[in-house]
């Protein structure tokens, strides 16, 4: 019980800071700052966005189906995986969206409703760790 | 129910660090080094995304 405690404290400390350091952000950029991800992403170019996206749900899927493959799953990781396949497949269209718009060269738009996804992926099994 | 909270925080966590540890991975990258890598991914990203995610199996 009491490890259980000490890892859920870390996490929520993690998932409110989360913060990362950067010093490498922009051009002339020299000095480490620690801010969260999903603000620093706004100043990626869209290439650097589109590989983060990619990257991050494919990981994110890949978790999901490495955890849907386990045989007698509990009640609980089951009520997870239904979430977590709600969110990966209302994020896939979004993403392959941008993906798509970059490579064809058009403007792309919709890099905020994927930045709220993927934070979504990250913090949605918060709400079960209670 | 520990058990299950011990699993559930692992998870987050994990998801937390993947997370910062990609992002980490783009910054390092320089512009040109991005869009190259895009460009040798984004095929095999929509390839495998094309269909929907598996649905959770129950058994």
């Amino acid at each position: 019980m009491k490890r259980c405690l000490v890892l859920v404290a870390m996490v929520l400390m993690l998932a409110v800071s989360g913060c990362v350091t950067t010093g490498q952000t922009g051009p002339g950029a020299t000095t480490a700052q620690a801010v969260p991800w999903y603000q620093d992403v706004q100043n990626w170019t869209p290439y650097q966005k589109a590989n983060f996206f990619m990257d991050t749900w494919e990981a994110q899927l890949a978790d999901y189906k490495a955890q849907n493959a386990i045989p007698n799953k509990s009640p609980e990781l089951i009520k997870i995986l239904k979430v977590k396949q709600q969110v990966l497949e209302q994020s896939r269209l979004p993403v392959r969206a941008y993906v798509s718009a970059l490579q064809a060269g058009t403007p792309v738009q919709n890099e905020r409703e994927i930045i709220a996804w993927l934070r979504q992926l990250q913090t949605l099994m918060l709400q079960y760790v209670k | 129910m520990a058990a299950a909270a011990i699993m559930v925080g692992g998870e987050v966590l994990i998801a937390i660090i993947q997370a910062y540890a990609l992002a980490a991975k783009q910054q390092n990258l320089g512009a040109e080094q991005a869009k190259a890598f895009f460009l040798a991914n984004a095929d095999r990203f929509l390839a495998v995304s094309a269909q929907p995610v598996e649905p959770v199996k129950e058994s």
